[in-house]
């Protein structure tokens, strides 16, 4: 399997599109930090926050992770390049599992502008701000007052594990759905209906016991050092089941599926 | 005969309520290259995805070297190389980033073999050029050079041959027949081009609407395909006493027709005819026969019976 990983790896790092995808993260990741700092220091209005807001960790990596599943699975129908590792012998879920390893490892790539922003935020003595808006590393940025190292890099890490959790429906919805733009739309979708949702997490309990089963559920999405031990461990140990149970579904639609 | 690579037993693929193959028993055996000849639609390529295991079977079973638990063929396929339907290549990326791809993949840490396999099948000087910029020919080379990276013992080609320009066909010809030669390399290669395909394999298996129907060697082929001078006369008894006691030959065939296949004489058409002239029969009937595998396939999948 380490030889699968690693020609994926060779392969999608080959791939314009990746690199596109971290100059967008990177650019929109320094777009943030600046806006959330003006924002803080009241050099910039209060209303730019909305599109501070739309350049931020959680809605950037809704898209680029759905384009970087297209770029890692879909390509490979497309070009019948799935065919390959089949042919040379691998099991299917060894194929799905490399696949996962290696869009993990480039998701995290993707997102580190977000957490360098992050980690130069927290070291300065700054005030952050984007109005009311705060999600992802933009609410560790803006709701973190004091903290030691350790619990920033705690938060940080249960940050990207709740990405990770998140985007891991992606290489399902690339498997099941194969075309690229299905993959996109649809990913952006469910990312819309579960921000919607989530914003009415608390009103109704149903939704709220549900979501809170997800990496999708409010409290996930706007950590902070304010959360207790307990907390991030159930948030790890809920994102680390989520992904088992979404690579198992991939696994059983993917294990007998024709591929054309 | 050498080892057996490959045995299928009554293969069946129902796909979406329709038979795409029925009954498919064949055998492979080692260091031969097989011609799998169908039309469209005929399954070649549903049995070449079985094979390579990216469609599976509805029923029946095969072994591949000798193994038949999904688990043993899983395992055996490392061994097998195939090109289905069109090169699986990555468009983005040269045909050496495309070699050093399937290298990683393969866990192969020799480097050097990327320029080997691209020199044998003709494709250095691409460069810095993206497979996308190809031509047909060159992706179905790159194609090739992919599947023989990992020198297999079993190559599956589908329509290998498809874009390339003549000089491309020969080269891939020879080079096939090279693999097979040097390496006892077993190849299964479907085509359209059944005159290329003639002079390329050494067995055929014709394949129609899903069934199998007929497994042969060239030999075999050549023997069915013999040239012959067809005679019909009104008096058959009389004109084999002329070809006995005139001509002095035994090479012909009496048909339940009552008509002849003469196997010698091929190219003095005019003394035969002269010899039963001569001797008082008259001829219903006196041409020259035989098939090409282009005809024969075409007779075999018509469902006439073979002349």
């Amino acid at each position: 399997m380490f030889n699968l990983v690693r020609a994926y790896l060779y392969k999608t790092t080959k791939s314009k599109i990746f690199w596109v995808l971290l100059a967008l993260t990177t650019c929109s990741a320094i777009a943030m930090f600046s806006i959330a700092y003006g924002i803080g220091n009241k050099s910039i209005n209060e209303n730019i926050s909305n599109i501070g807001f739309l350049l931020s960790d959680m809605n950037m990596m809704s898209i680029v992770g759905a384009v970087l599943a297209t770029t890692l699975i879909c390509s490979d129908f497309d070009t019948k390049n799935i065919h390959h590792p089949i042919i040379s012998g691998f099991a299917r879920i060894q194929i799905i599992i490399s696949k996962a390893i290696v869009y993990w490892l480039l998701l995290l790539v993707l997102v580190s502008p977000y957490i360098i922003v992050t980690i130069i935020g927290l070291s300065m003595d700054s005030t952050f701000s984007m109005g009311r808006n705060a999600a992802g590393f933009l609410s560790i940025l803006t709701l973190t007052t004091s903290g030691s190292f350790g619990e920033y890099v705690t938060i940080m890490i249960t940050m990207t594990m709740v990405y990770l959790a998140q985007l891991t429906i992606c290489i399902l919805l690339a498997f099941v759905l194969r075309k690229s733009v299905l993959v996109v739309a649809a990913y952006y979708m469910m990312s819309m209906f579960f921000g919607q949702v989530a914003s009415f997490q608390n009103s109704f309990e149903i939704m709220n016991n549900i979501l809170s089963f997800t990496p999708y559920s409010v409290e996930f999405i706007t950590i902070n050092v304010s959360m207790s031990k307990g907390d991030i461990i159930s948030a790890v140990s809920i994102c680390v089941i989520f992904i088992i149970v979404v690579l198992y579904l991939t696994f059983m639609t993917f294990r007998k599926a024709e591929i054309r | 005969m050498g080892e057996t690579i490959l045995k299928t037993n009554q293969l069946t693929k129902i796909y979406k309520k329709q038979p795409v193959l029925h009954d498919v028993s064949i055998e492979l055996k080692e260091g031969r290259i097989y011609g799998l000849i169908g039309e469209n639609g005929a399954g070649k390529s549903t049995l070449m995805k079985i094979i390579s295991g990216i469609s599976f079977q509805t029923e029946g079973s095969f072994e591949l070297f000798g193994k038949s638990s999904d688990k043993e063929i899983q395992q055996q396929r490392k061994r097998i190389a195939s090109m289905i339907e069109q090169p699986a290549i990555s468009p983005d990326m040269t045909a050496k980033g495309n070699l050093k791809y399937h290298r990683y993949m393969r866990g192969i840490p020799n480097e050097e073999l990327e320029d080997e396999i691209l020199q044998l099948v003709g494709l250095t000087g691409t460069n810095n050029k993206k497979a996308k910029h190809f031509s047909l020919g060159m992706k179905q080379r790159l194609g090739i050079a992919i599947a023989l990276l990992t020198n297999p013992e079993l190559l599956i080609l589908d329509e290998p041959v498809n874009g390339l320009d003549p000089q491309g066909v020969v080269e891939i010809r020879q080079l096939l027949t090279r693999l097979c030669e040097e390496r006892q390399m077993t190849i299964l290669i479907s085509s359209h081009n059944l005159p290329e395909l003639y002079l390329t394999t050494t067995d055929y298996i014709i394949i129609h609407k899903g069934k199998i129907m007929k497994q042969m060697t060239q030999q075999q082929l050549d023997e069915e395909c013999r040239h012959y001078i067809r005679i019909g006369c009104t008096a058959p008894e009389q004109c084999v006493h002329v070809l006995e006691a005139v001509l002095k030959t035994q090479n012909f065939q009496v048909m339940p027709n009552k008509t002849i296949k003469l196997y010698d004489f091929l190219e003095d058409l005019g003394d035969v005819s002269t010899a039963l002239f001569e001797n008082g029969i008259t001829l219903t009937e006196f041409s020259l026969q035989g098939d090409t595998l282009e005809n024969y396939f075409l007779t075999l999948i018509g469902g006439e019976q073979h002349v």
